[in-house]
């Protein structure tokens, strides 16, 4: 039922409103090619024009509605070098963050986005880290301690093409770094010197196989990163940390 | 010929445009519709912040640090009020975005509270991009369009204020009626668009893979310890072949069909109570509960007005005892609270004042 007050629309707000309308329809078009595979409309439009459209308000997926099918099963572990009163400093041992997250939100149906830190990382050095070639692998393997960012960068953009995967690579791993790093210190007594993280990646069996095997009968993958000088980050920062590694 | 042609088909665009500008221009359309999304997407951003408010500064706080370069290519710019502040001043933004959640839910003062929501949510979420997830961005559309909509027309109380005094109301429209319905109307069809266009990708999407079309595509999901947090539910639903698939392909025949099933009024209930139930099912299994509650409250957009006023109606009449009751023991609850404040609370504030501040 119209509104019953209603005035007589004039021609100039019919116009307005046509406008708006029309403006509706174009943004809903470009969604539509944000959001379709590739193909000559896409291509004409490019990829990179409906990016800066959507981005940052209209930034979606086809992953917006879930369920999405996930195959890999991923697994961060941090272990530092610690030196505490001794004038020696000691390895501590590995220990998996993912598995202590996963224990942490079992029969939690409203868990904590904290317990999803360490597997996104790992998820994300993953990515960034086989996007990498061999050679550019080899070197991240091999890093040492007295590397610095810079130097790394040097050598990874000397053995490969694409100077955005490793800038992607780099981010990645500096963000391991961090997190690695005010994690261990509130893990482990004394002053952490170093961190080294390694990422684990194992995939489902496959359907037809589930009577035989489970995902718990794979081995982990592994990838070890090197060791990295450790970020010791403010007061303020650190005593999250605390409370979340101490419980 | 060729003219007469040419003349009808003018006519009927004319025709065409006249309908699509009453549509636009003489009422708001789905407005119960509306009400259940604010609500919908208001409790998902609260539950939400409630579920990560204990660990906040490690979410988005300064122990967010390590997430800088994460952080420093989004481009939002709403992330600039929470850079770099102290823990206190994080806390304070965050309750204020619950609140004005809260009180997007309960539709009191609904249009202040949708743009503070929308500003916290975003500068809340979007600290810490690496544990994001689609469903914000569900949430943050939603909330774009729905600062246009009317959305406290009902279930609000803004309407009950409103309805209170309906003379005044007219005079508090901050806009002409013919912008203030056009507007309503045209985001309500960005956002249903913007609705249909996410699930038919995420069904496109899906059909192209082998897992989906065989029916297995949720089982490799549930096997991985972060998607099982109730590991037996989850073994429950992958044990039986027939299940499994029946729950796949219901997803997908969902997702893919969402769009041309809405046309017919029938099957339009069925897609939008199997959306709702796939929601639930997933909400519970992968505990993700906000995320689902995004989608269930863009879903119901397609429900008619009519049905939203049976549900109410239904509601209302199972719960009219219990209101009944309520109302009775109203006049005695107050006479007790009261007693309870001459007796007990008057006398001590008195004695403070009285004994220690001596006034």
């Amino acid at each position: 039922m119209p509104d019953a007050d209603l005035e007589p629309v004039r021609p100039w707000q019919r116009r307005v409103v046509l406008t708006l309308g029309f403006l509706v329809l174009v943004h809903s078009a470009l969604l539509m090619l944000w959001l379709a595979p590739s193909s000559p409309i896409r291509d004409l439009v490019g990829s990179r024009n409906l990016a800066s459209y959507v981005d940052p308000y209209f930034q979606q997926d086809v992953d917006t509605v879930d369920p999405s099918v996930q195959f890999v099963d991923e697994s961060f572990q941090v272990r530092a070098l610690v030196k505490e009163g001794t004038p020696k400093s000691q390895v501590t041992e590995w220990v998996d963050l993912t598995k202590d997250d996963v224990q942490d939100v079992r029969y939690d149906p409203n868990p904590a986005r904290v317990h999803l830190i360490a597997r996104r990382l790992a998820t994300n050095l993953n990515r960034s880290m086989f996007a990498l070639e061999p050679a550019q692998r080899k070197i991240v393997r091999e890093s040492k301690v007295t590397d610095t960012t810079s130097d790394r960068a040097a050598a990874l953009n000397a053995a490969g093409d694409s100077s955005a995967v490793v800038q992607n690579y780099l981010a990645y791993d500096q963000m391991a770094t961090q997190f690695a790093s005010l994690y261990a210190a509130s893990k482990w007594k004394g002053t952490v010197l170093q961190v080294q993280f390694k990422v684990g990646r194992r995939s489902v069996p496959a359907f037809s196989k589930r009577h035989d095997t489970t995902i718990q009968d794979v081995s982990y993958l592994w990838f070890s990163f090197g060791w990295h000088p450790a970020f010791h980050g403010s007061l303020e920062a650190q005593a999250p940390f605390d409370s979340f590694v101490k419980g | 010929m060729l003219r007469d042609f040419v003349w009808n088909r003018i006519d009927s665009v004319a025709v065409l445009r006249d309908q699509i500008e009453e549509w636009v221009l003489t009422r708001k359309h789905s407005l119960y519709a509306a009400a259940a999304c604010r609500i919908g997407t208001g409790l998902a951003v609260l539950g939400l912040l409630i579920a990560n408010f204990t660990t906040r500064d490690l979410w988005v706080g300064q122990a967010s640090i390590w997430a800088e370069p994460a952080r420093a290519i989004s481009r939002f710019p709403e992330l600039a009020i929470l850079k770099d502040v102290s823990s206190d001043v994080l806390t304070v933004v965050y309750v204020v975005t619950m609140l004005a959640a809260l009180a997007f839910v309960l539709g009191w003062r609904t249009k202040a509270a949708n743009v503070i929501t929308f500003v916290g949510f975003i500068a809340i979420v979007g600290q810490n991009p690496v544990v994001g997830g689609q469903g914000d961005n569900l949430i943050r559309l939603t909330l774009l369009w729905l600062l246009l909509m009317r959305t406290a027309e009902h279930w609000s109380l803004d309407s009950r204020r409103l309805s209170r005094a309906s003379k005044r109301s007219r005079g508090e429209e901050a806009l002409p009626r013919w912008l203030s319905t056009s507007l309503h109307n045209l985001a309500l069809v960005a956002l249903a668009v913007q609705t249909i266009l996410v699930y038919t990708a995420a069904g496109l999407d899906k059909i192209s893979q082998q897992t989906w079309q065989h029916g297995t595509a949720l089982y490799y999901t549930m096997q991985l310890p972060e998607f099982r947090p109730f590991p037996s539910l989850s073994d429950l639903l992958s044990s039986s072949t027939v299940v499994l698939a029946i729950v796949t392909y219901t997803v997908l025949l969902v997702q893919l069909f969402f769009a041309p099933l809405l046309l017919n009024p029938s099957s339009r209930r069925a897609v939008i109570g199997l959306a709702i139930a796939v929601n639930v099912v997933f909400a519970i299994l992968f505990a993700a509960p906000w995320s689902s509650l995004a989608v269930i409250a863009v879903t119901c957009l397609f429900a008619s007005d009519e049905a939203f006023e049976s549900i109410d109606e239904w509601i209302r009449d199972r719960f009219r005892p219990i209101t009944r009751w309520i109302g009775r023991r109203g006049a005695s609850v107050a006479d007790v609270v009261d007693s309870g404040l001459h007796r007990l609370v008057y006398p001590v504030t008195d004695w403070v004042r009285f004994t220690i501040f001596r006034r």
